[in-house]
């Protein structure tokens, strides 16, 4: 049983409860006022009004008619932020149940008064969601990122409603992008042909054979290419340069393999450089290195043109059938012989400059290049056809049949579209589409290509429609103004896809929602199940993780060469698989939410094993290992992928550490500070022979930057064991012992990641900061203080069966936020 | 999918020429879009743009400064970062002493430095610190320019960008990322997105390619496609209470844009010629080569006179990205808290010197590019500089800025200009405004134009 059937008679009665026994009220009242008085008010008067809050004025015997400054005061003190160190402190357990009780007054009031908040009317589909939609409304994989711009974020993603706006240039793209993929899916030939452009990225190693690909090869890439009709295709490869843009000299000639669906379509040769060839028989034991003889061997300048020349015909045409075909660019492996001549010094390969040598020992792949198609033979038979077509134009080209069957296809369309039964004045529109593209009244349109553009250019008119582009969530018909109302139960369905797939409703989720059905407990329960065993739910872990914990930022990151020399796009896509596989085993084995942070296992390959010094693992698949107990790669603290997101591109970062540590493990971004301090001082070391520690420690002296570097930076200095890419180290960059002690923001103090993890696991506030990004995730909106009651109820409740990661994601989908709205005023 | 992981991401595409042997494919006519060319832009046709570094300069306020001028008043002399721009000596000014206050911390908390100064480097407008939906700024110089200059243009102005900001938790604490994402504001609550991929750049202002009549038939096609999602707005409102309707009005308006730039590119005339151009392939790996390409498609665009007014970021604040062309390997943002250290600053030395000679490049195309009674520098007015001065410090006063540009002759060159401390930088803003024929009353917190 996942949830319990009185979720909010246990939130109304846990608030009664922990008034009702214990002290009287009265006898509460006075304690807890003398607490404030005492603690408190001396600077959160209303003549100080530190951080502009004042308690003065605030009766403890009306918690509740001041919910935000109260909720305020309920996370500082959660956090031990308040009072601040080293001024005079309650002892934690009079904070804790000082805390508590305001807390039960402000849930007690939130029960018999919810304030579910209001989502924005209109919450446009960002990049991510529209690719998802057009992926289960048409079965087409498309790449939204060359179609439309980036979203902009707020509070921590990039799903919020309210800065997601539409401007004229958004409008331009997706008029473009409905273009494309309306043609793409009906597989109307496009006036012009289509080149697609597949960059390797320079930093990945194609010294050996690559997951997906055939044994006996090394190096290239795979593509998925949705081939939009049958017809000629050309494919083209292009070599990676040196530095100086010249086609390195090998010793030996390479060979690249071309292949459609593992079929070989054509092999490129690279011809070998003889005299290097010969230098390496020798097998001289003084000869220098193969990449240094390249380096000192220089061709005359016709052939070295002519080299540089060599891939310039490296093009096949070859006929292809419409729908997705992997298209495969490999080098035939050399022979064992010459590979053991060959010295990889680094697992990142450096391609040759001025005075820099070739580390790479063969050819590498540049691009990969689709260009079509060449006289297009027809549609084909595609998955996305397969989709749209349930019913075909009759051979009679009776259009008044054809016509019909236009209505049942865009009716179907617009129904999964739009996320809701459609009426007829949903289907008009694009029927005059369909007309239109059909060639107009009196054309007849039984010949399917006509039947066809008429299909094309109403999806395309859907795709820009706005209850296609916006989830819209509307007040009912005669709700009075600011008043609570439960959403529909289709905005519901949206909602819950929307969260767990990043995508539109599927058809038993929608069916459920034109039933009544989600209403039910039981069956509310059945669809979340469904959703997160679905593999659509690995949206949640890309879209969710990925920007809770900054794993998006990964590709972005370059750590310098000159000091990770190892650090190579292989190892960044293994760091970050690891982390996706490991919050999906989270989700997947319904663990407990705190598992993130102590688990005894992670997943990695021979890269990220490594990395961490894990002995005995081999080959690129990844698979699960059981990490010691004293293990500090337990939970995702000592998971490479963060420990580098958090890191500048050649050293650690405690500050930055320290930040997103605050932010998105304890909840309490650092403060702005007092509106009163002076401008920012110099933080000068003119000489630069302090230590990282004591830059920063100078840095704090520093009142001004001292009340939001207190804070991240102790804390910060719990992961300095890891370096700027995540290896365990004990030697900080200036060669002197790590010094790995800090504080929490309450003041206990640590030494180390193990005794850090302990003490994060001892407070609530993990698992309440998790629940507060899942709820903003979730809505698409910030979290509010009058969302807190409802944060606590969440926790509290999925704190009885240990934090289970589904009770975290039902209660949150059964809350009051997520179950209804306010409406306008 | 979390599937292959290998696979190739498809970030980096399409629609080049095809080069070398069986390039078959044929020029997709890009010439259709473009008016005459060299024959006949608009004489004197004003173009406005503005170039903005992020993480200020390399100079500290205890001697040591990369940036300013060492003399004022005419023939003065080069600063090192200014080198690259001696070529262009005689139309440039140099203009020193600004401040921009409005990016100050002021009441707002000591963090968001890096947010308010590049929101406010254009507005002079405090924005407002929120992270909803209801950011607000002012609305800035550039889009001023554009709501005049950009009447008759398919684009009234063009948003770039180095950096695009995909990345998590790298916006200051309360304030949205869009902040720090444009410095380009067409109205108090709505920030224009800037875009950093040069192919769709590229494909805005020359689209896909097809023959004239194609291209007209698609203009057709998308009208009409936005007269019935006009329709559908229009139905929806009533669908809505009344405190939702808003909404819609903003949409509309978007709606109503986009047509009036198809009508623009229906309009433009078909016989022109335009040399064989490559199509962007996608952002390239080097920042040089990024730069240069973002760049050329300002210069292509001033060309064919598809718009007269771009804002340009060369990155976005806070970014921690390197440089390993030039030997700069650690992340930029880092190295510009350079804590008075000489070798930090000599980094930054380095940098912003790269910079500049990327933006010499730029200027060179402009001076060989003829147009009208003369090329198109003598045209355009750009203003190139940073919201920061001295980056250590968070310091938005004597800001690095200078004038590149004949300004259709309105502005005299070879000069350094030096301005009272805390003299607001919006009034510079407003005298290029009057410089290029939209005298403009008032920008944020501006007392006047300055004379220059």
């Amino acid at each position: 049983m996942l949830i319990r059937a009185n979720l909010l008679l246990a939130l109304a009665g846990a608030g009664a409860l922990l008034a009702g026994c214990g002290p009287s009220r009265e006898e509460s009242l006075a304690e807890h006022g003398a607490t404030v008085a005492r603690y408190c008010t001396s600077c959160h008067d209303d003549a100080e009004r530190t951080a502009e809050l004042s308690l003065e004025s605030l009766p403890l015997t009306a918690v509740a008619a001041h919910p935000a400054e109260w909720e305020k005061v309920v996370r500082k003190l959660r956090a031990g932020m308040m009072p601040p160190v080293g001024e005079p402190r309650p002892a934690a357990e009079a904070r804790l149940e000082f805390v508590s009780w305001l807390e039960s007054e402000l849930d007690t009031a939130a029960a018999a008064d919810p304030n579910p908040g209001r989502t924005e009317p209109f919450h446009r589909l960002n990049r991510a969601e529209y690719r998802n939609a057009v992926r289960d409304l048409l079965a087409l994989d498309i790449d939204v990122a060359e179609l439309l711009p980036a979203d902009e974020a707020s509070y921590g993603f990039d799903n919020i409603a309210g800065v997601l706006k539409l401007s004229p240039t958004l409008l331009e793209r997706y008029l473009a992008a409905a273009d494309r993929v309306s043609r793409l899916a009906v597989g109307t030939p496009s006036e012009f042909v289509d080149i697609d452009w597949f960059r390797v990225p320079d930093d990945r190693s194609q010294e050996r054979r690559l997951p997906g690909l055939p044994f006996g090869t090394r190096g290239g890439t795979l593509v998925d290419y949705v081939f939009p009709v049958d017809g000629e295709y050309d494919i083209a490869a292009e070599l990676a340069r040196d530095l100086n843009e010249g086609m390195p000299l090998w010793a030996e000639e390479q060979r690249l393999e071309i292949a459609v669906d593992g079929e070989r379509i054509a092999l490129f040769t690279l011809p070998a450089v003889p005299l290097l060839q010969a230098q390496a028989a020798n097998n001289d034991p003084n000869a220098p290195a193969i990449s240094q003889i390249v380096q000192r061997f220089s061709l005359g300048r016709e052939a070295r043109a002519a080299r540089n020349r060599a891939d310039a015909d490296w093009r096949v045409r070859v006929p292809v059938k419409a729908g997705t075909h992997e298209v495969t660019a490999t080098f035939i492996a050399r022979t064992a012989a010459l590979d053991e001549t060959a010295r990889l010094p680094f697992q990142r390969p450096y391609p040759a400059g001025v005075n820099i040598p070739e580390t790479r020992t063969g050819a590498y792949l540049r691009a990969l290049e689709i260009s079509g198609p060449y006289a297009a033979s027809g549609a084909g038979d595609t998955a996305s056809r397969r989709r749209i077509f349930s019913c075909r134009p009759p051979a009679s080209g009776d259009l008044g049949v054809a016509e019909s069957c236009a209505r049942e296809i865009l009716g179907a369309l617009a129904r999964r579209a739009y996320r809701r039964p459609v009426r007829d004045d949903d289907v008009e529109p694009l029927l005059a589409f369909y007309r239109d593209g059909a060639g107009g009244a009196g054309v007849t349109v039984s010949v399917q290509p006509n039947f066809d553009a008429g299909i094309q250019l109403a999806l395309k008119r859907l795709l820009v429609s706005p209850e296609f582009l916006f989830r819209i969530e509307r007040d009912p018909e005669g709700v009075a103004p600011g008043a609570v109302y439960p959403i529909s139960d289709l905005a519901l369905a949206s909602r819950l896809s929307f969260f767990l797939w990043s995508s539109i409703p599927d058809e038993p989720l929608l069916a459920a929602a034109e039933r009544g059905a989600l209403r039910n407990r039981r069956e509310l329960e059945r669809q979340v199940v469904r959703m997160l065993a679905d593999e659509r739910a690995s949206a949640f872990v890309e879209n969710f993780v990925g920007q809770w914990l900054y794993l998006r930022n990964l590709d972005a990151v370059v750590p310098v060469q000159s000091v990770f020399p190892d650090f190579d796009d292989t190892l960044r896509q293994g760091l970050k698989k690891e982390t996706e596989l490991f919050f999906g085993s989270i989700v997947h084995e319904n663990r407990s939410a705190l598992d993130l942070l102590r688990a005894d296992y992670t997943f990695v390959n021979e890269r990220v094993a490594r990395l961490y010094g894990l002995p005995n693992i081999k080959g690129n698949h990844f698979r699960r290992v059981t990490l010691p107990a004293d293990s500090p790669r337990r939970g995702l603290l000592g998971h490479g992928s963060l420990l580098t997101v958090t890191s500048y591109p050649d050293r650690t970062s405690p500050v930055v550490r320290g930040k997103w540590i605050l932010e998105n493990l304890l909840g309490v971004p650092p403060p702005p500070p007092p509106p009163d301090v002076p401008k920012l001082e110099e933080t000068s070391d003119a000489g630069g022979t302090l230590t990282l520690r004591e830059r920063l420690t100078a840095h704090r002296e520093n009142p001004s930057c001292a009340s939001c570097h207190s804070l991240m930076d102790p804390l910060g200095f719990a992961l300095e064991n890891f370096n700027a890419v995540g290896v365990w180290r004990t030697l900080d960059d200036t060669g002197g012992p790590v010094d790995t002690s800090g504080t929490l923001p309450d003041g206990a103090a640590f030494t180390g990641v193990a005794e850090f993890r302990e003490a994060l696991l001892s407070s609530d506030l993990f698992v309440s900061t998790l629940t507060e990004k899942l709820l903003t995730y979730g809505l698409g909106r910030g979290v509010e203080h009058y969302d807190q009651p409802a944060v606590r109820a969440i926790v509290r409740e999925a704190a009885e069966d240990d934090y289970r990661f589904s009770d975290l994601i039902l209660g949150l989908v059964q809350s009051p936020p997520f179950q209804s709205r306010r409406s306008g005023s | 999918m979390i599937g292959n992981f290998f696979v190739s991401k498809r970030t980096l595409p399409r629609r080049t020429f095809l080069r070398g042997a069986g390039a078959a494919i044929a020029l997709p006519l890009l010439d259709a879009m473009v008016p005459a060319l060299a024959q006949s832009a608009a004489p004197k046709a004003h173009r406005l743009g503005f170039i903005y570094m992020p993480n200020g300069v390399a100079r500290n306020f205890d001697g040591i400064d990369f940036w300013t001028p060492k003399t004022a008043g005419k023939n003065f002399e080069l600063s090192r970062i200014m080198t690259p721009l001696a070529p262009y000596k005689g139309v440039l000014t140099a203009v020193s002493g600004l401040a921009q206050h409005q990016a100050d911390a002021q009441n707002d908390g000591a963090n968001g430095d890096h947010t308010r100064a590049t929101a406010s480097w254009l507005s002079g407008a405090r924005v407002k610190r929120t992270e909803g939906a209801d950011v607000e700024n002012g609305i800035t110089a550039d889009q001023i320019a554009a709501a005049m200059l950009g009447q008759d243009t398919p684009l009234p102005s063009l948003e770039l960008a180095i950096d695009l900001n995909f990345l998590s938790g790298q916006c200051e604490n309360s304030y949205a990322c869009i902040y720090m994402n444009t410095i380009a504001w067409r109205g108090k609550a709505s920030p224009l997105p800037t875009e950093n991929n040069p192919r769709i750049v590229f494909e805005r202002l020359f689209g896909n390619g097809g023959t004239t009549a194609q291209r007209v038939a698609l203009a057709h096609e998308n009208r009409s496609i936005l007269d019935s999602v006009t329709a559908d707005f229009t139905r929806l409102k009533r669908t809505l209470g009344p405190s939702d309707r808003a909404h819609v009005d903003i949409y509309l308006e978007s709606v109503r844009e986009v047509e009036r730039r198809i009508a623009a590119v229906e309009n433009l005339g078909a016989d022109a010629g335009l040399p064989a151009l490559e199509r962007p392939r996608g952002i390239p790996e080097n920042f040089g080569d990024h730069v240069k390409l973002m760049y050329e498609l300002q210069w292509l665009a001033f060309q064919a006179d598809l718009t007269r007014v771009v804002t340009f970021m060369l990155g976005r604040e806070l970014n921690f990205r390197t440089y390993p062309e030039i030997g700069f390997n650690e992340g930029h943002h880092g190295v510009s808290h350079h804590g008075d250290r000489p070798e930090q600053i000599e980094k930054l030395a380095r940098l912003n010197t790269y910079q500049t000679d990327l933006f010499a490049w730029f200027l060179n195309k402009l001076a060989t590019t003829p147009d009208g009674d003369g090329t198109l520098l003598d045209h355009s007015l750009y203003l190139y500089g940073a919201s920061l001065s001295n980056p250590n410090l968070h310091a938005h006063y004597d800001l690095p800025l200078t004038l590149v540009g004949g300004a259709g002759g309105t502005l005299e060159g070879d000069r350094h200009l030096v301005f009272p401390a805390e003299t607001p930088m919006t009034n510079l803003l407003l005298a290029m405004l009057d410089k290029v024929g939209v005298p403009t009353e008032s920008l944020g917190d501006s007392t006047g134009p300055l004379a220059i």
